[in-house]
């Protein structure tokens, strides 16, 4: 330990004053880094004010009495002592010197022990001081009147002397510095040494600590990267998982004729749910027709039914892998469901098949995502970065318009690498150009609410409402917003209208048989959040019907 | 004894039933130690890889990485207003094991907004 030397005599015993700067030295290094200026400060001063008055007294004291041979005892006795404590003092920043490469936890046991030494040390400085004073009379009050004489003159002093303990340890400072005035000197370097020792401790400790950190992050990155292979296998089944679309069982728009033309009519008028009936109908009917699919996925998705969703979407990007709109909602879709990987591959073939950007991908041909699944499954996190960057030198090719559509992707992208801020700036860039898009609404407050702006993204939800108030998606973000802000019984309340526009579309409405037939319409998503909130409102009594889906029942429980 | 994080876990319970696949994607087993006033008060286990958590310590299985946090510190990281990340680094998230498993734990936890 670098102040070893600091604390070892040069010459002669250890006296006091190194001792007392050990026990700070001590002090200092087990506490938090955050204590170290401060404790060395009211370290110093004391000692500096001492050294100075002391230089400033040296001729005081007559030399009248034997003050040599008392101070030689003293000493004698400091020695003894002082090797002790020097002793155990080595020991314990051996110790620490362990316990602190063992764990930063480990620090905190340290100060326990070492304050016992620091007060069986001072104890003993108390002794010493006492034995002195209990010498035989005649030199004791000798000595106490050249002392009196010292500490009567600078003010200083006659302030601390309240301290009975601060005395009787600057008295033992004094009488030892006495014969030791040359040494003076070699204490201002002490002191100065002592700071600069301070320093390269905190230092070290700063050092230790960003290397702690950066060898965390280093061994992430390692498993990052590491687990894209395990990944292989996982990716195939992620793909079978959506491979299917599930069809409702009893659809009450099953005989209906132009099945497709009527749910786009449904569409307009804002009512998802029965457009999603209809598209189904005309799925199964016309199960080659690329649009169909691509309807009934995207709105599977404005039905907060991310998963049936998928698997109408690739229908469709099987029949069409051109179409952009497609590409776009999986991309969406992905990323809800937390499959980064391909929500960045549909990105990346977005921008593939655009005229306008296609030159940009050919000139990164790492990035090429066609080809086999095989190869898609090792697009790390690198990757997003770069086709972040892709899509903002796009961005920069046209500065003066704004491609609406490159600035949803890029929103995606952002929020994929949950830079939320940065999203929303592109929402809000993608809203100036069409500002009645409420799906565009939808994403910005979405964007707001992961990055915690709650508040704002109620906002946005708001517009996205009132631009299409049958917008299914919305109204759970709204209460999934409001269960964030602790809100639960508007989250509730909300999330509930959510669910009864699926239960009951006006298109079962029309038809007597549809009131069993609620139930495969309504989001799982949506009820899996029902019930967080009944159990965070802490009404138990409810969640029977959460488990039955008895829609009925909790929305006479809150209707009142 | 009923805690404010038995609904996150009910959540989590509902969404790796839900969603099978994206459970086995994360591919590890967590055990949850939900401290109350300083005490463990309830364990959780997670078991990504068999797609299902329960009440209590792991059965059959291996745990990869216990993570130990209070219960009204655990409901925050689900409602999104405590970073995991943030709490590990103040010390209210306490990680032993595999400490990477645990980034891909973050959107099972975590009600998304939804795009």
């Amino acid at each position: 330990m670098s102040f070893r030397p600091l604390v070892e005599g040069d010459c002669g015993g250890v006296n006091p004053l190194m001792q007392l700067g050990g026990q700070f030295t001590r002090d200092v290094a087990h506490k938090d880094e955050g204590f170290v200026q401060r404790q060395f400060e009211r370290g110093a001063r004391p000692e500096d004010q001492l050294i100075n008055e002391f230089l400033g007294q040296v001729s005081a004291p007559p030399q009248s009495f034997q003050m040599d041979t008392l101070l030689q005892e003293m000493r004698d006795i400091n020695i003894q002592g002082g090797m002790h404590t020097q002793q155990m003092h080595h020991q314990q920043a051996d110790q620490w010197n362990q316990d602190f490469q063992r764990g930063l936890a480990a620090a905190v046991a340290p100060p326990l022990p070492n304050k016992m030494i620091h007060m069986q040390a001072q104890q003993q400085e108390l002794q010493h001081a006492q034995e002195f004073f209990d010498e035989p009379l005649i030199r004791s009050q000798n000595f106490h009147q050249p002392y009196m004489a010292i500490t009567a003159g600078p003010s200083s002093y006659q302030q601390q002397q309240q301290d009975p303990f601060f005395d009787s340890t600057m008295e033992t400072i004094i009488t030892d510095n006495l014969p030791a005035a040359p040494k003076g000197e070699s204490l201002d370097d002490w002191i100065t040494d002592y700071q600069r020792s301070a320093e390269q401790k905190e230092q070290t400790a700063a050092n230790f600590n960003e290397k702690f950190w950066q060898r965390l992050q280093d061994e992430w990155q390692k498993l990052a990267d590491e687990n894209e292979h395990p990944w292989l296998s996982e990716f195939n089944d992620n793909l079978d998982a959506y491979k299917e679309y599930e069809f409702a069982e009893e659809n009450p728009m099953a005989e209906l004729e132009n099945a497709f033309e009527k749910g786009k009519e449904y569409l307009a008028k804002g009512d998802i749910p029965s457009a999603v009936l209809c598209f189904e109908v005309a799925a199964k009917k016309e199960p080659e027709r690329a649009e169909v699919w691509q309807l009934l996925g995207t709105s599977q998705a404005e039905n907060e039914m991310d998963p049936q969703g998928i698997a109408a979407l690739k229908r469709a990007h099987d029949l069409q892998p051109d179409n952009r709109q497609v590409l776009m909602a999986l991309a969406v879709c992905y990323t809800n469901e937390g499959l980064q990987n391909n929500a960045v591959r549909m990105l990346c073939s977005w921008l593939a098949v655009h005229p306008k950007y296609q030159h940009l991908v050919q000139a990164h041909p790492e990035l090429q995502a066609e080809g086999s699944s095989l190869a898609s499954s090792l697009i790390g996190p690198s990757k997003l970065r770069d086709l972040q960057q892709i899509y903002l030198e796009a961005v920069r090719q046209h500065p003066a318009e704004v491609d609406a559509d490159i600035q949803e992707a890029l929103g995606v992208l952002y929020n994929l690498s949950g830079e939320f801020d940065k999203a929303v700036d592109c929402y809000n860039s993608a809203l100036q150009v069409d500002p009645q898009n409420a799906k565009t609404w939808n994403r910005l407050g979405a964007s707001l609410a992961n990055g915690s702006r709650s508040v704002e993204a109620v906002e946005a939800y708001q517009h996205a409402l009132q631009l299409q108030p049958g917008f299914i998606r919305v109204r759970y973000n709204v209460g999934v917003c409001c269960m964030n802000l602790k809100a639960y019984k508007e989250a509730v309340e909300h999330l509930l209208t959510a669910l009864t526009m699926q239960a009951h579309t006006n298109a079962a409405r029309e038809l007597p048989a549809a009131a069993s037939m609620g139930q495969n319409q309504m989001s799982e998503s949506i009820w899996s959040t029902v019930k967080m909130v009944i159990s965070l409102m802490g009404r138990s009594d409810l969640q029977g019907h959460v488990t039955d889906r008895n829609l009925a029942a909790l929305n006479e429980a809150f209707n009142d | 004894m009923s805690l404010q994080s038995d609904a996150v876990f009910q959540k989590i319970i509902d969404g790796l039933k839900e969603n099978e696949a994206k459970a086995k994607s994360v591919n590890g087993v967590f055990l949850y130690k939900i401290t109350k006033d300083g005490k463990v008060a309830k364990e959780w286990t997670l078991d990504c890889k068999n797609a299902k958590a329960y009440e209590g310590p792991a059965q059959g299985v291996k745990v990869d990485t216990t993570l130990t946090v209070a219960d009204e510190d655990m409901v925050d990281i689900a409602l999104g207003k405590l970073n995991p990340q943030a709490a590990f680094m103040k010390g209210k998230l306490k990680i032993a094991g595999n400490i990477m498993l645990t980034q891909k734990l973050a959107p099972l936890l975590k009600t998304d907004a939804k795009l």
